[in-house]
């Protein structure tokens, strides 16, 4: 990277052949900025005799600094930190294979990027509970060395699953690529802040799934405060892990709440905002206000795990710490579906060629669901309330229920007469919307008190929140995948593979997870990797399923993957949408619409065939 | 920090074919560090600013909450009200009217006022990490550190926070030194003032919530 740019295109051509991409820089950077911060504390600012190379501390500050290497190796350096003190914006991006390997600032190889990180999280998590299932098969403790080696188990996939794919793919994967899109414009507001919030993610990434290298710990996903303290140190990986990933969330939600409300073409009034966009939107508001507070709690907790003070233990109570986690959450859950709902409603007035039922419902069911979510973090804390604390609680979680509905009744009511294309997004779509009712009969069941403190703890809960987040967010995923994958790549998948891919992905979920509730109430706990043998049977099987249900999320992968090189040339519009992003042909490094759109109508009338869009004429509009 | 990010078209990728070897393997983005907004593009600057602040005032109400709910009113004997509390609060107040009249300074054409001011609210700050330091350092890191805890650790918060805060007025000394900086490019001084005013109001907060309620 080079700051002077007067060579010929012909030496820079020499030169660009030789250049590694800059994540190979960011990774030297990281290193070195890990060794040289990482000595100097564990060595020279601490001095205690025959101390170890890497403390608590050290490895904490040594990992600050192995980010800001990572970031600024990756761009940062020439896009952000030298402009800031007056050094003019140089970057020069190779237009091959590695402009992916670098800071971005173009959308659609941001999204790309996410999507990607984002993948790899959920199939390193995946196989963290292909461990876990194994392991389950039996009832005494057989794969795993120790209980805390399967606890941190169960506490990476959880971990690596919310923070990196559950929350990340729909927001910042194909939020970041499709968002400027369908808004008819060119680029996000803050093109350096994603820049910088993607690369964030895989660091987060490695770092939980490196956790046992510091140890095990036993807090399972939601890092519990003191139980951490009692733990060896793994648990600093994950909130240094959590925090990487989460900023990446939080910045990215910055970003599109801004791309959303300034950016949008000329023409796309308030009434006109695409149902994505609007689930972005909720989404992005709940990351805006839940991630702050959820970061400084885990700095609460990880500057008394490190300097061992006594927060949550002497100061205050581990109920301290459980409702300030649960007030992050809970609305967690609905920064998951939000965007999914969203894209129901995105998918099936294009596969019915029929017009959006009742979208202002639509938006409303979003809105509220999002304002609600804030009321009901102690449904997750019954066994530790008095009866009469639960009342409230009960009540609003139950009451989420009616916006929710929106969200079905405008889908059933835009699919009912319509000439539906059975495709496989629209499968997708429909196994999705069976899943998460079923996520939502047990949640409301669950948020009885007097079912809550008998189903708590169990594999009954388990079953529940999967269906939600695997029935509603991965089926809606995948549906989404599908869909846009002839944007993405101009090619088309397999009808018939497609269809086997999502039928095979929702019979194994079914089985194994339809089990999940069953065995729960059965007296199956959770976080145990030893059991009554009276279970074994169940668990046996419900392994085999989970194991189907986890190649059966390799094979889809394998499709698309295979697709999008080698798939049929798709049509520009291959499923006749309205929506903007199919009005550009643009792929990663060109520019989306030239000259920029001008929206006419709104996106979800198929009843004629207006235009919904013309090219913005030339006079200048600032 | 949320500086400079206001798009221009040079921001964006020209365009290339797709199939990359047609045209040319490059795509070369240089401008200089600091570009004039349209009035669009400043308003979506001050809307980027305003989630940005909103945003981080939120870990300020998790510590004031925190606090109170782990040590109720207690105030530690032995925790410094000077060096820790008083003495910061002030040299940040002072800043604070400081970055406010440079950005006044800037609009009205004298970058020398400017660079002037914010430099001082630079060494102001300064100053007060260092005095918001030193309570940090002495303070003994251990497990019977008991109420004081909370305290020392809402300091090192503001800390952080007041780091970020010298650097990006800081960032606008050096590009003001270039030239970079004038009446028609206010959005650099303007928004670094707000971070800068954004911090010490949010200590002052955590101020009066530490020590005086
Ligand atoms: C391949 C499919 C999956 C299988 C077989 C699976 C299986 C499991 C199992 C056995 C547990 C441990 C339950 C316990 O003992 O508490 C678990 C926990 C969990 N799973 Fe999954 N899971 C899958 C996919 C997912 C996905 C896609 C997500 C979210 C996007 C997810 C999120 C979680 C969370 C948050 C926990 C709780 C972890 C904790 O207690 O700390 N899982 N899963
Ligand atoms: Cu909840």
């Amino acid at each position: 990277m080079s700051s002077t740019f007067a060579g010929t295109s012909e030496s820079f051509l020499r030169k660009g052949r030789r250049m590694l991409p800059p994540v190979v820089r960011g990774l030297f950077w990281a290193a070195i900025g890990f060794f040289v911060v990482n000595t100097l504390v564990s060595q020279a600012l601490d001095r205690t005799p025959f101390a170890p190379y890497v403390t608590k501390v050290s490895v904490t500050f040594g990992w600050a600094a192995a980010t800001c290497g990572w970031l600024l190796g990756l761009g940062a350096w020439e896009l952000v930190v030298r402009p800031y003190f007056g050094k003019p914006v140089e970057w020069e991006v190779p237009n091959d294979w590695r402009r992916y390997f670098m800071m971005s600032l173009d959308h659609k190889v941001v999204g790309l990027q996410y999507m990607v990180s984002s993948v790899s999280g959920f199939f390193i998590a995946g196989l963290a509970a292909m461990l876990m299932r194994l392991e389950l098969m039996n009832s005494s403790l057989w794969t795993f060395p120790t209980p805390n080696a399967y606890l941190s188990t169960v506490g990476i996939h959880g971990t690596i699953m919310m923070f990196s794919f559950g929350t990340v793919m729909l927001v910042s994967g194909f939020g970041n690529y499709l968002i400027p899109l369908m808004i008819g414009s060119n680029s996000s507001a803050f093109p350096r802040v994603s820049a910088i919030s993607q690369w964030l993610l895989p660091a987060g990434i490695i770092t939980v799934a490196l956790s046992p290298i510091l140890g095990t710990w036993t807090t399972g996903w939601r890092g519990y405060a003191p139980l951490a303290e009692q733990d060896p140190n793994g648990i600093v990986f994950y909130y240094l892990g959590v925090f990487a990933m989460t900023l990446s969330s939080l910045l990215v939600s910055i970003n599109l709440t801004a791309t959303i409300l300034f950016k949008r073409a000329k023409g796309l009034t308030w009434n006109r905002i695409p149902m994505y966009a609007w689930g972005i939107l909720a989404a992005s508001l709940l990351n805006i206000i839940w991630i702050p507070e959820i970061e400084m709690t885990f700095i609460l907790a990880l500057v008394s795990n490190v300097a061992s003070l006594p927060l949550f233990a002497q100061i205050g109570t581990p109920l301290t710490y459980m409702e300030v986690f649960w007030l992050f959450g809970h609305p967690e859950v609905y920064i998951v579906v939000v965007p999914a709902f969203a894209l129901w409603q995105e998918f099936l007035p294009v596969m019915g060629q029929k017009t959006l039922f009742g979208r202002a419902w639509g938006v409303l069911g979003l809105v509220f669901v999002m304002m609600f979510s804030g009321l009901v973090w102690a449904h997750h804390m019954f066994t530790n309330m008095r009866d009469d604390q639960m009342l409230p609680f009960s009540f609003f979680t139950e009451m989420i229920s009616i916006p929710t509905g929106f969200a079905f009744l405008t889908s059933i009511g835009t699919v009912w007469k319509s000439k539906l294309r059975l495709t496989t997004p629209t499968l997708l779509v429909f196994m999705s919307m069976f899943n998460f009712l079923i996520g939502g009969v047990t949640g409301v069941m669950l948020a009885d008190p007097v079912i809550n403190l008998q189903a708590h703890d169990t594999f009954f809960v388990v079953g529940h929140f999967h269906y939600t987040i695997i029935g509603a967010m991965v089926f809606t995923f995948m549906a989404a995948a599908y869909y846009w994958l002839p944007k993405f790549s101009g090619r088309m998948y397999s009808e018939f593979w497609g269809k086997v891919g999502a039928i095979w992905v929702f019979v194994a979920f079914n089985c194994a997870f339809g089990q999940f509730l069953l065995i729960g109430l059965r007296g199956m706990n959770r976080w145990v990797p030893v059991y009554p043998p009276y279970l074994r049977n169940m668990n046996f099987e419900i392994s085999l399923f989970a194991f189907l249900l986890g190649l059966g999320f390799l094979f889809n992968l394998v499709h698309i993957v295979w697709m999008w090189r080698y798939g049929k040339p798709a049509k520009a519009n291959p499923w006749n949408a309205k929506t903007l992003e199919w009005q550009s042909t643009a792929m990663p490094g060109e520019t989306n619409f030239n000259p920029p759109p001008e929206v006419l109508t709104g996106f979800y009338d198929y009843s004629d065939e207006q235009p919904v869009w013309k090219p913005e004429s030339p006079v200048e509009v600032s | 920090m949320a500086k400079n990010f206001g798009v221009t078209t040079e921001d964006m990728p020209t365009s290339i074919q797709a199939g990359v070897s047609t045209t040319e393997p490059w795509t070369v983005i240089r401008h200089p560090a600091v570009l004039r907004l349209s009035p669009r593009e400043r308003r979506l600057g001050n809307f980027g600013m305003a989630l940005f602040v909103i945003s981080q005032a939120i870990p300020y109400f998790v510590l004031v909450n925190v606090r109170w709910m782990m040590a109720g009113g207690y105030i530690p004997p032995n925790l410094n009200h000077q060096l820790g509390g008083l003495w910061p609060t002030i040299l940040l107040a002072i800043g604070t009217v400081l970055v406010s009249l440079g950005v006044e300074a800037n609009r009205s054409g004298k970058i020398s006022r400017l660079q002037w001011s914010f430099t001082a609210s630079v060494v102001l700050g300064v100053a007060a990490i260092v005095l918001m330091l030193i309570p940090l350092w002495v303070h003994g890191w251990n497990t019977f550190g008991h109420y004081g805890s909370i305290y020392v650790i809402c300091q090192g918060v503001a800390v952080f926070y007041t780091i970020i805060a010298v650097i990006v007025v800081l960032g606008v000394v050096f590009r003001a030194g270039t030239g970079l900086i004038g009446p028609q490019t206010s959005f650099g001084p303007q928004s670094a003032a707000v971070v800068y005013t954004f911090n010490a109001i949010a200590w002052f907060g955590l101020y009066v919530a530490l020590y005086l309620v």
